[in-house]
């Protein structure tokens, strides 16, 4: 796979973007990017997936703005919202035949399938019964945005200069999921703001908005990254799949379908032998210490740590 | 047994001090008299708002009872399809209502379920309560004592208290009594996602800085500063406080054609009971 470099590090997967010359997403990329999941995804000897610009001071940067006013030039005349959604919805239909792809991509209708094959990494990256984490060691501008928000934890270099949708200052609106996931990551009244005002922001100020997670000084991002990913890849493929598709499927539901999403998720892991054990281990020392294993800041580190019982086993 | 928690007035504030020893945790005892107390109060125009602590320092629910999780749990072969687990679930569940029922489910293994099902229950009611309810949290709340926080309104967080969050995905579960719903609400999914899968279990000052808790306050202002509010509260019309949360928590997450005409139900409704005040 030409643009993405790939390296196992025990459960952890360390994934490098390299698109020289500027580490623009484009066409190549989300292939290849996709390529990666589809082979990574139910791979029960990976549990985190990490992933970071190769170039000491690119993460991917925005989408290859040649392509898009290529797909723009061929594509859509001027429409209304609703043409255009229905055209994007019957080309999805049509894409999925055989061989329709390639036919497609020689029509004014191109554009448009790069748009979805974006939107399908993305929702993959989401589905992955893995934790992925961003260590965002270079600007992430619009897609580079974009991209950061697909994944589940964001670390962000100290010195990568901004992070922020400024789609809007080049007559455009973010249209890889930015509008939808930084209102649910940050709440509508900021995400309004800032798409808006193409606000980008530091990574202190990142930080404080809730966009990104840890700000980490560059030459240690990586290592905080992926020692965070063995901490998250300590817990069953199968539990951190539930907590996600709780969060990210349940929590922009209305609440009682998000609820019984939950709890149909905390059964099915519940029953499993990774949380028995789990429980017999909690209620064993219980019953030894006479407290709480989580009252004790020593103790609660270590079953944070995920080290006090083996949750990986066979029976996962 | 002796009850879990003791329920005084206070004017029209009702304030429950938990107390359950050894561990104070959340099990079928607690759930099931607090759960009888929410009833009544559903019936109770006397009160008007509800105060959650813990007696003492310490005794704010800890967490669920993780000996009970087991036995929910216990009877069931391994890894049987979710959606069979939760087709089960809600057999049981709808089963359970009938009297006659409860008895035979009692000796399946389905009647862990009763437990899960209790307890989701009793944190839906809270939130549908016309009063308004406070979380005092006076010592550790972590999974279902967080939880059973988050069902609340408001979250006042004694400054000594030395964590609070989710960490349930260490014992390779997600949260089961709405964490991942509820707590993805109050802080957006962001903040969520990394609190469930990495818990590093916020202390006060993070917990109030990441949105987790509303005030935190020095312990021995606690209780004094929750009352405060719940008294100040107190005068608000019922129809107007069920309506803010019917609309806030049931409406924040529809499409927001939805959520419009649910709080314009409500405040229809809020409207009219004024006039015939």
């Amino acid at each position: 796979m030409g643009a993405v470099e790939t390296e196992r590090d025990g459960r952890v997967l360390i994934v490098r973007v390299d698109n020289p010359p500027r580490n623009l997403m484009d066409r190549g990329l989300v292939a290849d990017l996709t390529a990666l999941l589809r082979s990574v995804e139910g791979d029960p000897t990976l549990g985190a997936v990490v992933v970071t610009g190769k170039p000491a001071d690119l993460f991917i940067t925005h989408y290859d703005v040649a392509e898009m006013v290529e797909g723009a030039e061929q594509g859509m005349p001027q429409v209304s919202a609703s043409v255009a959604g229905a055209s994007y919805r019957a080309l999805s239909v049509v894409a999925r035949l055989p061989g329709a792809k390639q036919a497609l991509r020689r029509t004014p209708a191109g554009g448009t399938l790069d748009l979805q094959a974006l939107h399908g990494l993305f929702t993959r990256m989401e589905r992955l019964d893995k934790a992925v984490i961003a260590a965002i060691n270079g600007q992430a501008l619009s897609i580079g945005c974009e991209f950061s928000l697909a994944c589940d934890i964001r670390y962000m270099a100290d010195d990568a200069r901004a992070i922020g949708l400024p789609e809007m200052t080049l007559g455009v609106m973010p249209g890889g999921g930015g509008t939808q996931r930084l209102s649910r990551a940050v709440g509508q009244a900021r995400a309004l703001e800032l798409i808006l005002e193409a606000r980008c922001l530091t990574p202190a100020e990142a930080l404080e908005a809730g966009i990104v997670h840890r700000v980490v000084p560059h030459a240690e991002l990586l290592e905080a990254a992926v020692e965070t990913g063995h901490r998250l890849a300590r817990r069953p493929n199968f539990s951190t799949r539930a907590v996600k598709r709780a969060v990210l499927d349940g929590a922009s539901r209305p609440l009682p379908v998000g609820l019984a999403t939950e709890r149909s998720w905390w059964l099915a892991a519940a029953v499993r032998p990774p949380a028995r054990r789990a429980m017999q281990r909690y209620v064993d020392d219980v019953r030894r210490s006479e407290r709480l294993p989580w009252e004790d800041e020593e103790t609660r580190e270590a079953w944070r740590q995920g080290t006090v019982v083996d949750l990986i086993g066979p029976d996962d | 047994m002796a009850p879990t928690f003791l329920a005084e007035r206070d004017g029209p504030v009702l304030v429950v001090s938990f107390d359950s020893p050894p561990y104070h945790v959340i099990g079928r005892q607690m759930v099931t008299e607090l759960t009888t107390l929410v009833r009544g109060l559903e019936h109770d125009s006397t009160i008007r708002s509800v105060v959650l602590t813990g007696r003492e320092r310490g005794m704010f629910p800890a967490a669920y009872d993780v000996s009970e999780m087991l036995d929910m749990v216990t009877d069931f072969p391994a890894t049987p399809p979710r959606r069979l687990i939760e087709l089960l679930y809600r057999v049981t569940a709808a089963a359970a209502k009938l009297p006659a029922a409860r008895g035979a489910l009692a000796r399946t293994p389905a009647i862990g379920f009763l437990d899960l099902d209790a307890f989701t229950s009793l944190l839906r009611r809270l939130e549908r309560l016309d009063k308004v309810v406070i979380a005092a949290i006076n010592g550790t709340a972590l999974g279902g004592g967080w939880e059973l926080a988050l069902a609340c309104d408001l979250r006042y967080l004694a400054a000594d208290v030395a964590a609070v969050g989710q960490p349930e995905v260490t014992i390779a579960t997600p949260p089961g009594g709405g964490g991942t719903q509820r707590l993805s609400r109050a802080v957006g999914r962001a903040r969520a996602l990394e609190a469930i899968l990495d818990p590093r279990l916020p202390a006060p000052a993070e917990a109030l800085a990441l949105g987790f808790v509303h005030r935190v306050v020095p312990a021995d202002r606690l209780l004094p500063e929750a009352l405060e509010t719940a008294h100040r509260l107190a005068d608000r019309a019922p129809v107007s406080v069920a309506g803010v949360k019917h609309a806030i928590y049931e409406g924040a997450s529809r499409p927001l054609p939805e959520g419009l005409a649910l709080e314009r139900r409500w405040f229809t409704a809020a409207a009219a009971a004024r006039e015939r005040a």
